[in-house]
């Protein structure tokens, strides 16, 4: 066997670093960074975590460090009951990280400040966000999500935030409860490794007691579970990894249909339906652009709203969730449209 | 599966222990460490191995036919063949819709279609591999490899199939031909480069990325110094990213007991261009001296052909990286930058060189390596932007005074580390210090306290979106 005897104590050295590495890891984090822990609730109806009733959950990332406050449903903003106060409007908005507000403060996520705006308009009723945006979440679970709790707020308004969750790389298979990457650990090699790791004994102890996994935890708060990268689904990277064309069609028009239930469904009760985009951010997804400017035109109780967002709207380039600013001008953009609706 | 992947890391301990433990005699490791290479590159894309199966058939077989006659017609139509399909191959793959759209579409008015073609990843480097040795045989500058398995290892073998650092035969047969013994120095050795790699790209270059990215995403918004300071870290970031990864590469084949090249000595200490070229991706460099400047410079007499042959080096150089006018940008500029460099020094040299000797040594080589960093900078100008109206903004920014907010202060941070790295390798660069017998002098708990804690670097400052190696695409 061409092995020196030196080479097993060289592998042995190296075992016994990573060994150390990992407690090293363990004290640096909790002398210098310590990460609280978090515990997250598998919604198994919705096939997704959520992190129910935290007043404080603390989103590092390098260019951001919030703290949030969750409701008894898991969302952000405060608790509210299902039947609506008289006088008041309600608006429900749809979404994921961007309506959950990753990486923003509380108060400044853009239904906070849209309540804010129209309250302050002295307009015709009193005005109620509801924010129900979970991170890393595709159309499919939106349109779940509104069936299950956003009707029962009555809304006057559902606000449904177009991101490219559910039409990139995310879709209606992936979205079974079984295949959903956050519960089973991810596909591929990856998953299979870690569903050997969950299962090994001590790990639920380590774990729990892990600044480091605390760390890997709350990573993925504001990440999601796809990177929505809407290079995968056009241009070089399609080739590789992306789908073929006839499915990136199909997918395109699976998106509509499940953002036209939702608008039927509003529109059918009296509401109205707001979609709102980044400009732009749809422009690989042509069928989807052109649908919802003809919907804009051609259905009454939908409308479809472009935000500008520019560099300086967005967290950082790579993270690119919108920051304050972003927030602030999709709830401008939102009271500029909804406000001549509640005039007096 | 990247260097730094969860996938990567249960690959990489299966393979060495199947490769020293399981498979004894010298035919079975090298079998199994090419199926090994076979699977890692499968895990991108099981389709394009078809092309690396190809290539690698054909130019072994052109050689073995080469060596079989020694009529000179016969072999150099062996040499032309070989050529022909390796660079219409890189042609198709790599750059046929940029012929298509972005020369002879604006040339002839007409509009091509869009051919939806993939680009293998690790083209461009096999390409070079399988090229130079059928070159190399062609003067008999080497000899070939004794199977088609050995000569498979060579321009397979998983760590280098990427990215590089390009090998030539002469430098990885005779390491074939002998198997090594594995010891503790390799894997001590070997570990070593591949944790500073993993520093270098996840901890340094990614990080250099959260300030490079938004001044080239939007240089309207940025003022003349964050615009500097934006530049400054892309340098920064493609330097630790591709000198990085070059590192792991050095690494994982240390641990198979195979030695690669190195790719990069502390080119932002070099005081002039032509020196940054011997230390900047230096396996592409000198690869492109011995088989493209070398035929350039022999097709004419004269300083003038040689200014010529440079500039088309640096030209089809910059085409190497990137189907895009923007890397034929930076490839320019840099053949500019050594013609002019060249015409300074050979023909201007007698005017300026009495008067610059009497600037004090130490001055001199502060400013000159000074200037080499901003030239370079410059250059990342066109080899980052997406498009000449980008780099045009951020040129305007840089050389223009604009006001606007001051740069973050971690720029200038991780450029002293970088530069502190730059340092110290070139003392060891130097001879001044053995970096590998430090290394290995060490008592073992001190080398475990080192490793462990690159470790917890890694582990604590990974920003939470490694990207992928920036050389991967090209």
């Amino acid at each position: 066997m061409p092995v020196d005897r030196s080479a097993l104590k060289a592998l042995g050295a190296l075992a016994a670093a990573g060994v150390l590495a990992l407690a090293g890891a363990e004290a640096v984090l909790g002398a210098f960074y310590p990460q609280e822990r978090m515990s997250s609730a598998y919604v198994d109806r919705w096939g997704t975590r959520l992190y129910i009733g935290h007043a404080n959950i603390r989103h590092r990332r390098y260019h951001f460090d919030v703290t949030y406050h969750t409701n008894a449903l898991g969302f952000r903003g405060p608790d509210r009951p299902f039947e609506k106060p008289a006088g008041t409007a309600r608006i429900v908005v749809l979404g994921a990280s961007f309506v959950f507000g990753s990486g923003v403060a509380n108060g400044l996520t853009y239904g906070e400040l849209l309540e804010a705006k129209l309250n302050a308009a002295n307009l015709a009723k009193r005005f109620e966000v509801v924010n129900l945006g979970a991170p890393g979440t595709p159309l499919a679970f939106h349109e779940l999500l509104y069936r299950d709790l956003g009707r029962k707020y009555s809304p006057d308004v559902v606000v449904v935030h177009a991101q490219l969750n559910g039409v990139t790389d995310l879709n209606a298979h992936q979205f079974a409860r079984q295949d959903y990457p956050m519960e089973s650990g991810g596909t591929g090699w990856a998953g299979v490794a870690r569903t050997v790791l969950r299962n090994f004994p001590g790990y639920a102890f380590l774990c729990e007691n892990s600044h480091l996994w605390a760390l890997k935890r709350k990573s993925m708060v504001g990440r999601g579970v796809t990177g929505g990268n809407p290079a995968a689904a056009t241009g070089p990277a399609a080739a590789k990894e992306g789908p073929s064309p006839e499915e990136f069609a199909a997918r395109q028009r699976g998106y509509l249909e499940r953002l036209d239930a939702i608008a039927s469904d509003v529109c059918a009760s009296g509401g109205t339906t707001v979609v709102l985009r980044a400009k732009d951010h749809f422009a690989p997804f042509p069928l989807i652009d052109s649908t919802l400017d003809a919907w804009d035109r051609a259905r009454p109780c939908v409308r479809s709203l472009e935000v500008s967002v520019t560099p300086d709207l967005i967290i950082a380039a790579g993270d690119p969730h919108w920051n304050e600013k972003g927030q602030e001008a999709a709830a401008s953009a939102l009271a500029g449209l909804l406000a001549p609706r509640f005039k007096r | 599966m990247l260097f730094y992947s969860p996938e990567f890391l249960v690959f990489l301990p299966l393979v060495f222990i199947l490769y020293w433990w399981v498979f004894s005699e010298r035919a079975s490791k090298l079998t199994f460490l090419l199926a090994a290479s076979y699977v890692f590159y499968m895990s991108w894309s099981p389709k394009l191995i078809v092309l690396l199966l190809g290539s690698t058939l054909i130019d072994y077989f052109a050689v073995v036919w080469m060596q079989r006659t020694e009529d000179p017609w016969k072999r150099r139509a062996l040499l032309g063949a070989s050529i022909v399909f390796n660079i219409g191959m890189l042609s198709t793959f790599k750059y046929a819709n940029f012929f298509l759209h972005d020369v002879a579409g604006p040339l002839t008015g007409w509009v091509p279609p869009h051919l939806d073609i993939v680009l293998p990843l690790g083209i461009s480097f096999y390409t070079f591999e399988t090229l130079s040795y059928v070159v190399d045989c062609y003067y008999k500058k080497t000899k070939p490899f004794d199977t088609l398995r050995d000569y498979a290892v060579f321009i397979s073998f998983f760590p280098h199939l990427i990215a590089g650092p390009i090998i030539r035969p002469r430098q990885f047969l005779p390491q074939l031909k002998e198997l090594r013994t594995l010891t503790g120095a390799d894997i001590h050795v070997g570990a070593a480069w591949f944790l500073m790699g993993l520093v270098k790209k996840l901890v340094i270059a990614d990080r250099f990325s959260l300030y490079a990215d938004p001044v080239f995403a939007d240089p309207a918004a940025h003022g003349t110094l964050a615009a500097w300071a934006g530049v400054a870290a892309y340098a920064g970031q493609i330097y630790f990213d591709f000198s990085g990864y070059s590192d792991m590469a050095i690494g994982i084949a240390r641990l198979f007991c195979f030695d690669l090249p190195l790719n990069f000595r502390t080119p932002y200490l070099s005081r002039n261009v032509a020196e940054f070229w011997k230390r900047w991706h230096i396996s592409l460099s000198s690869w492109l001296r011995d088989y493209l400047y070398a035929p350039l410079r022999g097709l004419a007499e004269g300083e003038w052909a040689n200014y010529m042959a440079v500039f088309m080096t640096m030209f089809l150089g910059g085409l190497w990286h990137g189907a895009n006018w923007t890397f034929v940008a930076w490839g320019s500029f840099h053949g500019g930058l050594l013609m002019a460099h060249r015409f300074l020094n050979v023909e201007l040299g007698r005017f300026w060189k009495p008067a610059a000797a009497l600037v004090p040594l130490p001055v001199r080589d502060v400013l000159s390596r000074a200037l080499v960093f901003a030239l370079a900078c410059v250059g990342w100008v066109f080899f980052r932007a997406q498009d000449f109206g980008t780099a045009f903004e951020v040129l305007r920014r840089m050389f223009h005074y604009t006001a606007g907010a001051a740069p973050a202060l971690a720029v200038p941070a991780l450029l002293a580390v970088m530069f502190a790295y730059d340092v110290t390798a070139f003392r060891a660069e130097s001879g001044d210090w053995d970096l590998e017998g430090t290394l290995l002098g060490l008592p073992s708990w001190t080398r475990v306290v080192l490793y462990a804690a690159a470790l917890v670097v890694i582990l604590v400052y990974t920003p939470m979106d490694a990207r992928p190696f920036i050389y991967f695409q090209f």
